[in-house]
């Protein structure tokens, strides 16, 4: 049995030099290594931008590795990992926090002058189109420039049951008219809660059992239902105007501000009310929801309100109980403007030290967000526009016309997403990262849940704040 | 034991007989009361003109066989190298403030990260209570009743499994089923199961929350369950392997004694395992200090709702501040290894004692 | 008063039963209760064992009936112990999501690798530290067992910086320099080495000192008595580094820089079955994905379960 197996394994060992031999060839192009967790849809239509790039700019060659088994943090993960052993690519896929990190350990490029360069830099067009506030994004980080590009972005949109709501005559809702598109476009959260909410659940009340528009079969049920706690914290604060966190982009140094005194004063009204409206029944969040995605409640009528995210539309309709989904802004301060969070990765140039690579880096972006891959992008990613003029363009705008879509369908819905969300361009907003904004942001979530959650006192909410802020500024 | 006899010469023939004669039911083998070994090395078998060697044991085994090094260097390269180094880099790290590993840069020499884990100093004015409320406290709980727990069960199932005649191999195969798979997946079973309205609940005609929003304590009773179920398939088959090897003469001496089966079982199995069942609680009570997969299995995150810390162990607090605050993470580590170490030296202390070899 | 019972038959000369008489008794009737006793106890720990047999399989029944479900019927509130459409297309999605092939025989290269990396370590170790005596050998011992009480992932980062300091890691990372730096590291375990010397232990000292008054060096008294009296261990041992090899995933993903050498794990744990967008994980994928990676494993344990379990005597010691 010793010599058997000895003789096998140097077979094998002799095998090994063979594989290591094969695919060397001598290329004289500047390599361009590109990090990715492309979905399988989109996959195609990456490596096809990829292929473009490199017959546009021969001098160069797309290493296009999609990470697959990794989320976002496991890639950051590997990403600096990487940089420990020069094993990190040219530009990699990103979330702000992620890009605030690469900042710290000196390794992000700071595009500003490329995008400034007259020769291959953004022309005044393209600066014009470029959509201001994804831009801004990556704008907004411990020191000044620009650290990252727009590449996937989403936002949050309020979807409604339409079925059920349009046309429902509520009294003293709506100034005693049926309920339209106009007025959910234009709902606080003062009338949500104050006015619309009881007259739906006294209307349901009147109504017999099998014919409720709002049903309880489900675990949970209210109804309006806000999936992400973090995002939801957050939004109220710029809503209404109370600190959350900044930086100063003279030290570097990022800011906790939603344990000051100003920041309470504020936010204890805001967030007893919505206490309040949970003992009542009228909201949940996937924290108060047994941790369970509130849009499988939204599918099954358990909430007539669902606000989730614009890449995740298709969670927002089930073939099997096929509803008219309505889209709308989420709600906003009364008396306030009106906003909403920007979301989704960008992509973050990382130092090699080779300014030839930095180019390279910088035109392949460039590339792939050129008028048609951004629109192509835009019509078949399921990610947002990253530039004006491709919600203009014919082709889009047929794409996502939902009157060519069947009612009922999630077709139609995605149009009528798609369409809508160019309206709320301009209500968008990103808060600085820096070293411990993710902290702070898991933070709040589990304060946004604590509040939610009926059977906690609300009068803690200070001590809440407080164990919030301390976690965040030890990871600081 | 006595010394050894240190006479190693080939003697007349005589005097071996002589030796033999006063021996009359020896032959050859080893004999422990003058600790020498008689060998047969004569190949004429007639016994009048047979020749015996006499061997000192000294002579024997070297005290000092300088050739174990050899045997030992391949082990010891690599565990020096990507066990020893990385062990003295954690506890090195563990003393500097804002270690960075990504270019190994630090601000200076301190005890403040352990000040910090044992609740006693301030980071950027906040004190970590986590640490001192949830991980110590729990980790212990987890280790004192999932170990004892576990080994015990384990031995019953094991002795069971050993003594029945029909499907043996297959329910030893069942047994052995939940260390095939993966942590994670099956904790997202388990707390399914344990839902509000799972199955469990379904079983027990209660209403209890196990999971998701339950108290601190509710919620062990799974995890514990969970961890046990987990730790049992490595145990049997240790154990099984161990069973195997007992002669069965001891078991027919019991019958003949006509001893119980559960006296059979501590006096006789138990003492001829105690070396498995050492290796056992030793290795068990190392793995169940560092038990952190189970809670994100069954958990997801720390704590019993979003956002909590309830169910947080001194390894997730490792594993959260890996990346963000390396030192901290190093401090922990430290902490745990030293609290291991003292329990594992009691272990081995009172194994010499009651474990036979 | 006392009577010794000697006319029991002679066929029965292996179970003698030695009784002293109560009033009424009889050998044939203590026979019978002692026998109806075995039964009950027989019956008594069938009932347990077949009890406790069925909490183990019960999760792996979920496991599986879970990944013939669609995902909204897995996240509904009412659990269903059946799927309603068995959706063997989950199975389907997943095997043609990953390059199987490819990750396969990557898998079975590391494993193979490993494992015999990790059999000759054990053995030469186990057997320096249980037979062979040698000044600090306690010593040794007791730092061999110190690297099990840090947590590995403490481990990772020096792990991952020596291995880049040996050139294996990088972009132009080739196949022999991914294996190496997968399969390396974790060659030694203290784990096994520590439970090869108790099994070491065991084998009595009469063996030894007969093998070295024969004149048989330390090597051959190893590799020719040692291992194959442990043979059931080195099998389970060999099982349990291949079953570490193919559930491990972390590492691999870490120090390969293509996905073309990573292991069967990749991808189906972890956020394969993640949608990057809004970060919800599709469960029926993930357990199929589960499922697909362990049946492989269970059946290597069948198969070689009975060398495992083959009963070992001592034999092999004379007076």
């Amino acid at each position: 049995m010793k010599k058997r197996s000895l003789a096998m394994m140097l077979a094998l060992v002799a095998c090994l030099p063979g594989l290591v031999g094969c695919g060397e060839t001598t290329d004289t192009r500047t390599e361009i290594t590109l990090w990715s967790i492309t979905g399988s849809n989109n996959q195609a239509q990456l490596q096809s931008y990829c292929d473009g790039f490199m017959e546009a700019y021969p001098q160069y060659k797309i290493n296009n590795v999609i990470q697959t088994g990794m989320g976002y943090n496991e890639l950051k993960d590997a990403t600096e990992k990487g940089f420990s052993a020069n094993n990190y690519p040219d530009l990699v896929q990103c979330y702000p926090d992620h890009v605030a990190e690469y900042i710290d350990y000196g390794k992000a490029v700071n595009l500003d002058p490329y995008i400034d360069n007259t020769e291959y830099g953004w022309s005044a067009d393209d600066k014009a189109d470029y959509i201001s506030n994804f831009v801004d994004e990556g704008k907004s980080y411990a020191s000044e420039g620009t650290y990252s590009v727009p590449y996937c972005k989403s936002t949050e949109l309020m979807f409604y049951n339409a079925d059920v709501l349009i046309g429902l005559v509520l009294p003293n809702i709506n100034g005693g008219k049926a309920l339209d598109q106009a007025y959910f476009d234009n709902l606080t959260w003062e009338e949500l809660f104050d006015n619309l909410c009881p007259a739906i659940v006294t209307y349901n009340d009147g109504l017999a059992d099998n014919a409720k528009i709002l049903k309880t079969d489900q675990k949970y049920h209210s109804i309006f239902a806000y999936d992400s706690d973090d995002n939801l914290f957050i939004t109220l604060c710029k809503q209404y105007g109370i600190p959350y966190t900044s930086v100063n982009t003279a030290t570097g140094e990022g800011s906790i501000d939603f344990d000051t005194d100003a920041a309470k004063e504020k936010l204890t009204p805001v967030l007893t009310s919505f206490y309040n409206a949970a003992k009542k029944g009228y909201i949940i969040s996937k924290g108060s929801a047994g941790n369970n995605y509130t849009n499988t409640y939204f599918t099954k009528q358990n909430t007539l309100f669902s606000v989730g995210s614009t890449g995740g539309v298709k969670y927002q309709f089930d073939a099997d109980n096929p509803m008219d989904v309505g889209v709308a802004r989420i709600p906003h301060a009364e008396g306030q403007n009106p906003y909403v969070i920007n979301q989704g990765p960008s992509l973050c140039v990382l130092d090699h030290g080779s300014d030839d690579r930095k180019l390279g880096s910088w035109l392949f972006y460039k590339f792939m967000t050129n008028t048609t891959n951004a629109l192509d992008w835009a019509i078949n990613s399921g990610y947002m526009g990253i530039r004006e003029s491709c919600y203009t363009n014919a082709d889009y705008i047929a794409a996502n016309d939902e009157t060519t879509k069947d009612l009922k369908t999630l077709d139609r819905l995605m149009a009528r997403s798609n369409t809508y969300s160019q309206k709320i361009l301009a209500e968008m907003y990103t808060s600085p990262a820096f070293k411990g904004s993710s902290t702070a942001r898991t933070q709040v979530s589990g304060v946004m849940t604590k509040v939610l959650t009926t059977s906690n006192d609300i009068s803690k909410l200070s001590d809440w704040l407080k164990t919030a802020y301390d976690q965040t500024v030890l990871a600081m | 034991m006595e010394t050894a006899v240190k006479k190693k010469e080939e003697t007349s023939v005589t005097a071996i007989n002589d030796f033999f004669l006063e021996r009359p039911d020896y032959d050859e083998g080893y004999d422990s009361k003058s600790n020498t070994v008689i060998r047969l090395c004569s190949p004429k078998k007639d016994k009048n003109q047979k020749a015996y060697k006499v061997t000192g044991i000294d002579d024997v085994a070297s005290k000092n066989n300088w050739k174990a090094w050899l045997y030992l260097a391949p082990a010891l390269i690599l565990v020096v190298i990507f066990l020893i180094y990385p062990l003295i880099n954690t506890i090195f790290i563990s003393f500097l403030s804002d270690y960075s590993y990504i270019d190994g840069s630090y601000s200076g020499f301190t005890f403040d990260n352990f000040g910090l884990i044992l609740g006693l100093t301030t980071h950027n004015g906040a004190y970590e209570s986590n640490f001192t409320n949830f991980a110590i406290p729990n980790t212990f709980i987890i280790v004192f009743i999932t170990v004892p727990l576990a080994t015990l069960i384990a031995l019953l199932i094991s002795v069971g499994l050993n003594s029945i005649k029909w499907f043996q191999k297959f329910l030893q195969t069942v047994f052995f089923l939940p260390y095939v798979t993966n942590t994670i997946a099956v904790g997202m079973v388990f707390s399914v199961l344990f839902d509000q309205t799972g199955i469990i609940n379904y079983i027990f005609h209660s209403n209890t929350t196990w999971i998701y929003g339950a108290s601190r304590w509710t919620a062990m009773i799974p995890l514990c369950i969970y961890i046990i179920w987990s730790s049992l398939p490595f145990k049997i088959l240790i154990f099984l392997s161990g069973l195997q090897g007992i002669d069965k003469q001891y078991y027919q001496a019991a019958k003949i004694d006509a001893a119980s089966r559960t006296k059979t079982l501590w006096k006789i199995t138990v003492p001829l395992m105690s070396p498995q069942i050492l290796y056992i609680v030793v290795t068990s009570f190392i793995g169940a200090f560092k038990e952190y997969t189970a809670i994100v299995g069954l958990f997801n995150g720390p704590g019993t709702s979003n956002g909590g810390y309830e169910m947080y162990t001194i390894v997730y607090y490792i594993y959260d501040n890996l990346s963000k605050q390396t030192s901290f993470a190093a401090a922990a580590a430290v902490f745990l290894f030293v609290i291991i170490l003292i329990f594992t030296f009691l272990q081995l202390g009172v194994s010499k004692k009651r474990v036979y070899y | 008063m006392e009577k010794i019972y000697t006319d029991f038959p002679k066929e029965n000369l292996n179970n003698i039963t030695l009784s002293i008489n109560e009033a009424g008794r009889t050998v044939e009737s203590i026979q019978r209760s002692e026998k109806i006793g075995r039964i009950l106890s027989t019956v008594l720990t069938y009932l347990i064992i077949c009890f406790l047999a069925l909490l183990v399989i019960f999760p792996f029944y979920w496991m599986i009936i879970t990944s013939l479900k669609t995902n909204t019927e897995i996240l509904q509130d009412d659990q269903t112990f059946f799927p309603t459409i068995v959706m063997w297309t989950n199975y389907v999605y997943v095997f043609q999501s990953f390059k199987f092939g490819t990750f396969l025989l990557n898998t079975v290269v590391v494993a193979f690798f490993s494992t015999l990396g990790t059999i000759i370590t054990t053995v030469l170790a186990a057997y320096a530290f249980a037979r062979l005596e040698f000044k600090g050998r306690d010593a040794v011992f007791m730092v061999f067992l110190m690297t099990m009480m840090i947590p590995g992932e403490m481990m990772v980062i020096s792990n991952y910086i020596t291995v880049a300091s040996f050139g294996w890691i990088g972009t132009n990372q080739t196949y022999l320099q991914a294996y190496l730096a997968m399969i390396v590291p974790f060659i030694v375990s203290v784990f096994y080495i520590y439970l090869l010397r108790q099994n070491f232990k065991q084998i009595p000292n009469e063996l030894y000192l007969a093998a070295k008054v024969d004149g048989k060096s330390d090597w051959s008294f190893l590799w020719k008595v040692m291992v194959p009296l442990a043979a059931p261990t080195l099998i389970s041992i060999t099982i349990l580094k291949f079953m570490g090899t193919w559930n491990s995933y972390v590492w691999p993903n870490l120090v390969t820089s293509s996905e073309s050498y990573r292991l069967i794990s990749n991808g189906l744990r972890g956020s394969a079955f993640t949608d990057s967008e809004s970060g919800r994980t599709n469960y029926g994928y993930q357990m199929a994905g589960t499922v697909l990676v362990t049946v492989p494993l269970f059946l290597l344990f069948v198969l070689f379960r009975k060398y495992i379990m083959r009963g070992v005597g001592r034999a092999g010691i004379k007076g």
